[in-house]
């Protein structure tokens, strides 16, 4: 996964946060701030929601400190329940909103030279959108394997969902997204890809 | 090969983990049909651009916002805990302070018969209201102290069972 830190310093900050540690705690909140954001930013599409979803992922992270296992990796426990709280949240929705209706707005990327912004924000503006039209499952997938740069195992175990059921995941919301994206490509051969449902692992 | 059977090693090529006599067919495939061409260079565009899209930045204030509401939880924790731990204790004083109370009787007994042996603290014997009262506050206190420090110790049990749980 991108920007990691050192495992073993992570653990450290769980178990001292564990511990009541709260500066150790504070330490994982300015580690994973950003990732958690991003996850919940283009999960839900929509900045301020990102923003609550952080902070209640942050809280849910603070509750469940002591059923952390040392033996697994942070990064994954971390995602995984920041994961599973976007996925509530998209599912608590009753209906799909429309990006307008919902007031979607573009997060300006950073790091990047000023006269490549205009472009680089069309671009993740258009990505923005085609991924909100993707199913939640696969547009998870899709973000932890190119935001988040996490292989299959590793979604697999974040999601709570076997290994295959991710790369079929995976392997959809590519040709949805490219469909979405370039017109010429949403000619379906013989057999369009199915929408199989997501197998839960046992 | 189908189609289908070019979309379905899309994931592989993108991979690398097609053998050269797969991929030599599933290239054949892309050339002869145009429909497949597109979709081929409409995924590794949208891979491409993926890729290069770094990740949204949160507010800059988002991180203290969250360490202020970590922060009061825990001291509404703490306060709570406190506050439960008092009413706690005092329950159990006041329990105590009951059984205390009816030693009374027995240590009035006791006073009466320590003279029978002739002990020359007559003081002691007929103590004054005022100690009396001295006595069973400095009983009281510690009864108190007691059930405080045991009720602390349950709480911090408790906790430690509900997260470990």
């Amino acid at each position: 996964m991108a920007e990691r830190i050192e495992r073993g310093e992570e653990r450290r900050w769980i178990l001292a946060a564990r511990e009541g540690d709260l500066e150790a705690f504070e330490r994982l909140v300015e580690a994973y701030i950003r990732p958690i954001y991003n996850l919940a930013y283009r999960m839900l599409g929509d900045p301020e929601e990102a923003e609550d979803a952080t902070q209640e992922t942050f809280l849910r992270i603070y509750r469940s400190l002591a059923t952390y296992d040392p033996a697994h990796p942070p990064a994954s426990w971390i995602l995984s329940i920041a994961a599973h709280y976007c996925l509530d949240q998209l599912r608590s929705r009753r209906a799909s909103v429309s990006l307008e209706a919902s007031g979607w707005e573009m997060v300006a990327p950073s790091e990047e030279h000023p006269e490549s912004i205009v472009e680089q924000r069309e671009q993740e503006e258009q990505i923005q959108r085609a991924l909100l039209c993707l199913s939640h499952e696969d547009r998870m997938v899709l973000v932890l394997y190119y935001w988040h740069e996490c292989s299959c195992e590793e979604i697999a175990s974040i999601m709570g969902l076997s290994r295959e059921a991710v790369r079929v995941c995976l392997h959809r919301a590519r040709l949805r997204l490219a469909r979405h994206l370039d017109p010429r490509a949403r000619i379906s051969p013989q057999r369009p890809v199915e929408h199989a449902p997501v197998r839960r692992r046992s | 090969m189908t189609c289908e059977q070019f979309q379905e090693r899309i994931a592989e090529m993108l991979e690398g983990t097609l053998s050269d006599a797969e991929a030599r067919e599933w290239i054949a495939h892309r050339a002869a049909c145009s429909t497949c061409q597109a979709l081929w260079e409409a995924v590794i565009e949208m891979d491409a651009w993926l890729r290069s899209i770094p990740m949204a930045l949160p507010p800059p204030d988002l991180s203290i916002r969250i360490s202020r509401r970590i922060r009061r939880r825990v001291g509404w924790e703490h306060w709570g805990a406190m506050l439960l731990s008092l009413a706690v204790g005092l329950g159990i004083a006041g329990l105590w302070a009951g059984s205390l109370w009816s030693l009374r009787g027995w240590l009035e007994e006791l006073w009466r018969w320590i003279p029978r042996f002739g002990l020359a603290f007559r003081g002691l014997i007929h103590p004054p209201l005022v100690y009396l009262i001295l006595m069973m506050l400095l009983g009281a206190v510690v009864v108190l102290a007691l059930g405080l420090w045991a009720s602390m110790k349950a709480i911090d049990r408790i906790s430690h069972s509900r997260y470990s749980g």
